[in-house]
This record gives C-alpha cells, structure tokens and sequence, in this order.
C-alpha cells in the first residue's frame, strides 16, 4: 500500500485536545512494513481496512496516521474547524452530546466535543481528521511502538491534555463534509463467520486430526491478548514431532502453536522472528475482522488456498481504488 | 557451486497470501546460511516485479510479494529458475563490527549461573565468549536483535525456564548455541553474561541497525569505569580504533 513519505508544507495544526484518552489510544498508520528487514515489528493499525476507509472519507491518502482507540474511545475537544470521520467497530458516538453516525465525515468547529459510549460489537474505531495527524516519521511511519517507546505520540499511548497536531488537508475539507459510503461497502463485523486461514508453512508438521480440529471447533480469544497477538484458547492442536523450529521470517495474521497446543495468532506489533510452528495464517482481507475480535470473543477458522485468498484481495482493492477515486475527481486546494 | 544435496532441500511454501518462504536444509549451519544471502542477493539483482522485500532468517528466506502484481505459483516459477545460481562460495561482504562489553556483576547477572552449572570459571566463560567473533545469522525479535553464532560448544545452555520481564538494552545474552544483544529493554529468557555501552540500534538513524544479517561481530571486554563514562566521544574512539573499516 502506498504509505505518505512527503512531509508536508506548512505549518502544523494544533486541532484536538485530548481530554481523556479511554483504555489504550495510540497514532497509527500503514506500519512499516519495509522495516522489517532490520527486525523491526510492523505495527500499524490493527484493522487496516477501517483505517484506510476513515482516511478515504475525510479526504487523506488511505495509509495517513489517524487515531486507533479501543473498547472505550477518547473524549476530544476540537481546537479549530475541521473535518473527521469515525470508522471501525460498533461505538456509540457523540458531538456536543447528540449522536452522530459512523462511516460518515463529519464538519466540526471550534469547541465541539467528541465523546464515545460503549461498544457494541468489535472494539477497535479509528478517528481520521482531513490532513491526517502530523507527528515525525520514525522509520518510514508515524505509527506508534509502545514496546519500542518510539513512533506515533512520542511514542506511547495518548493521554489528557495531549494536543494533536494535523497537516494540510489535500482537499478542501468542506468539500468532503458529510461523506458516506453506501451500506454495502461498510465491513461487517457483526454477523459471526469463519476468519478464512491459508495452510502452512509448517502444517506438516501437525497431525491430520490437528488441522480437523483447527477447523472443527470453537477458540476463545483470551484475556492475554493485545496488539502484538491474540492467545486462544480452546481443544489443543497435536503436533507429529515437536513445536519447536528453527526461527523464521514470521508477519502479522502469522497462527503460531507452542507446544501446548493452544494458537496464537500474530497481529500488528508482532516480532519479525518465531521459533515455533506455524499452522497457518489469516489471510488479508480477514484479518481487519479478526482485529475487531476482544477477550472472550469467538473464533472459527476456515481453510482456504492461496490462489482464492489472492482473487479476494484484489477484489478488495478494487473496491478500494474505486472509492479513492472519489477523492481524487475533487479538485485539490 | 552449490551441493545438489542443498538444492533438493529448497521448498517454496505460502505463509499467507502476500509472503512465500524458501526453506532452505533443516540445520543450523553457516554454510546453509551463506545459500540464503547468497540467493536474496540473486533476486534481488533479478529484480523481479511484485516482490516488495526479502528477509534471510537461518536457513529460510521471506518473499514479500504484491500478489495483486504477480500470483503465487507464477513467482514460485519465477524464483525456482534462479536456484542454480545459488553459491555458498560467493563472495558476499559482510562488515565486521566490535562490540565492547563489561561481564558480569550487575551487567551480566547471570555470569556465575552460567559459570556453574557449565563447570568453568567466570574468567573462562568471559575468555571463551571472546575467543572468536560471530555470524549474524539473522535480526529479529521487535527491534533488530542480532543472533549470532555458534556459540563454544561448552556454553550452551537452555533458555531459562522463567524468563525475566525487562532485560536493559544493551544486554549480551546466550542461549543454546546462540550469542544476542538486547537492542531494546524488553522482557526474554536468555542468560544475561554482560552489557554494551554501544548503541547499535537506533529507531532514529538511518538505517536503524548497525549490525545486519551476514556481519561478524566479535565481542572486546571492557572493565565498569570505561562502560559506565561511556559516551560519544569514547564511541568515536572506538570506532576509530576497531570499526574504521566500516
């Protein structure tokens, strides 16, 4: 995906105050991808699909950095007018105390206050603000590594009384005010279905009645998971030998299985190595629904080949590059 | 040129539908290691469209690929043809880098432990470290960690078997037939032996590792005064002592 690498002109915003942060709020973009060659985790926003669609409606390029919160959402105070959109899972959320949608660009103005109440379903929104959020490029993104204390927001997590800065808007942002998509083309996270997987590299190394099982059961996702993965828990996976490989390359959407048997599934802040087998791994255009899933949530996998995760991949960035189009027939400022 | 052993044991396996791992022969072997570098350096002069980047591991190596540009069996195709160019002989240049480190005491907790339960003395275990410099298989973990090797047949131990919640940045380490340097403050299980005023990963730098998959690296002991006044000026000094040819 493109990320933006263009620095861009003018002075930066202060836009939005953060008047509490909710449970873990952090800037992210695309990752950095291209990093890991060094070793360095990918980050980036966990479910990219929304990420890229919030951007998409406020007029950005679909890789800038836009807030990432999760389960309870921040409360915000708008410095200057502007345009945002809200994307992601099921958040109840308000401007001035009023309801407003999702999936849909909203103008604010000076002194408007964003707040969010519970989530329904899904537990991760992403908040974008047309000119995306300003903060310094750290190895090719602005996304944030807690781990790492480095990217986004000085590189942790968002809390009060941090003011976040915004670039230039490409487009005037007015122009883009009251944006939506069709229903069609808003993911859905909530009718409950299988997260297709592609077998392998190490599925040889499980037994037959392994990967049945893999694709014959329930798994829960358990308290133990975050950012860097999800730990399920559910009926164990034999392995024919032992658990235990030589490490590789290992990405995000990677289902690794120590030798308890119980998968953990790698998502954006995972290391770049693993030491054990691999059963398989979420393909792209699931994993944005698999971000979505919380701590005792359930999880049905489904085997497909490489071939069909390819076709469904470009199916969707199709339908990604049709809706930027949208953006890029406005005239920019 | 390349045993027809080593050729026979190349597989190309999806991992998703964006990455394909060449798996290379199931050992931990320097030489097996060579064949990897050797053939990211093959493709990536091959530079062929739709792969975005490799990374060697041990004895694999990571295609990262934009399937929307090239399909998974017409790139296999593509990578199988460059198989007979592999060479373990080539010549790929890899720097040699010095790492300063003080052992033991509150740097390298896990000194005497090791000492122990490997029947030698501290002094021993720091001189055999030193004895010789390591191949950086591959960097990893979350932030550029190197694991190099092989690791004196006479030091190798288990990981611990409870890992400790933060090791400092700058922490050398060993662990099987492996020798690591913490880049990060970061939780893990390997036996911490020393620590490194040198900062070799840096999120800010341009590239952000100093040391990279195919490099040397070999270990200079250093007492606590110099470790603990380390600063840019020392590093200079250094570097310009050991790492000039960098």
């Amino acid at each position: 995906m493109e990320r933006t690498k263009t620095k861009r002109v003018g002075s930066e915003m202060e836009f939005a105050k953060i008047e509490k942060a909710g449970v873990l709020t952090t800037v992210q973009d695309l990752g950095r991808h291209s990093y890991q060659v060094f070793g360095v985790s990918a980050c980036g926003g966990m479910d990219t699909l929304a990420l890229r669609l919030a951007n998409i409606l406020v007029g950005n390029n679909e890789g800038d950095a836009v807030l990432e919160a999760t389960i309870i959402g921040p409360h915000i105070t708008f410095l200057r007018e502007g345009v945002i959109a809200i994307t992601g899972g099921s958040f109840s959320v308000y401007l001035n105390g009023k309801p407003v949608p999702m999936w849909k660009s909203l103008l604010v103005t000076e002194g408007d206050e964003l707040t969010f109440d519970s989530c329904k379903y899904g537990c991760r929104a992403y908040i974008a603000f047309a000119g995306g959020i300003d903060v310094p490029m750290v190895m090719g993104s602005r996304s944030t590594f807690i781990r790492g204390n480095y990217g986004g927001f000085e590189g942790r997590a968002l809390k009060k009384g941090d003011l976040i800065q915004i670039g230039h808007s490409r487009f005037d942002y007015r122009r883009v005010s009251g944006r939506k998509f069709k229903s069609g083309d808003v993911p859905d996270y909530k009718t409950a279905r299988p997260v297709r997987i592609v077998l392998g590299p190490h599925n040889n190394k499980f037994t037959n009645e392994a990967i049945q099982t893999l694709v014959s059961n329930h798994y829960n996702v358990s308290n133990n998971s975050d950012r860097m993965g999800y730990r399920l828990e559910g009926k164990p996976l034999q392995h024919v030998n032992k658990a235990d490989i030589i490490s590789e390359f290992i990405t995000p959407g990677v289902i690794q299985v120590p030798a308890n048997g119980q998968p953990i599934v790698h998502m954006s802040d995972a290391g770049t190595s693993g030491g054990y087998t691999v059963v398989g791994v979420i393909i792209s255009v699931d994993l944005p629904y698999m971000a979505q899933k919380k701590p005792g949530d359930q999880i049905e996998f489904e085997v497909i080949g490489v071939e069909e995760a390819q076709k469904l991949l470009s199916k969707q960035e199709q339908l990604l590059s049709e809706l930027q189009l949208a953006n890029l027939a406005m005239p920019s400022r | 040129m390349v045993t027809s052993m080593l050729r026979k044991s190349l597989s190309y396996i999806p991992m998703g539908e964006k990455t394909i791992i060449i798996k290379f022969e199931d050992i931990l072997s320097p030489k097996v290691n060579k064949c990897v570098r050797s053939l990211s350096q093959i493709i990536t002069e091959r530079n062929i469209e739709g792969i975005e980047r490799l990374i060697p591991a041990f004895n694999s190596l990571a295609v990262c690929y934009n399937p929307i540009i090239i399909k998974f069996n017409k790139l296999v195709e593509q990578l199988k043809e460059l198989e007979d160019s592999i060479n373990d002989e080539r010549d790929i240049k890899g720097n040699k880098i010095f790492i300063p480190v003080v052992f033991g005491g509150d740097y390298g907790p896990d000194l005497e432990e090791v000492a122990e339960r490997t029947n030698l003395s501290s002094r021993d275990v720091v001189g055999i470290i030193q004895s010789k410099p390591y191949l950086v298989y591959m960097v990893g973990f979350i932030a550029g960690f190197p694991y190099c090797g092989d690791l004196d047949e006479r030091l190798i131990l288990p990981r611990r078997s409870n890992p400790r919640i933060k090791i400092p940045k700058g922490s050398i380490a060993i662990a099987n037939e492996q020798i690591g340097l913490y880049t990060i403050s970061s939780p893990g299980g390997w036996h911490i032996v020393g620590w490194s005023p040198m900062e070799t990963f840096n999120p800010h730098h341009e590239p952000p590792s100093i040391i990279n998959a195919g490099d040397n690296v070999q270990l200079v002991q250093i007492n606590s005064e110099e470790a603990d006044s380390w600063n840019e000026q020392r590093q200079r000094e250094w570097d310009l002592k050991w790492n000039s040819q960098r």
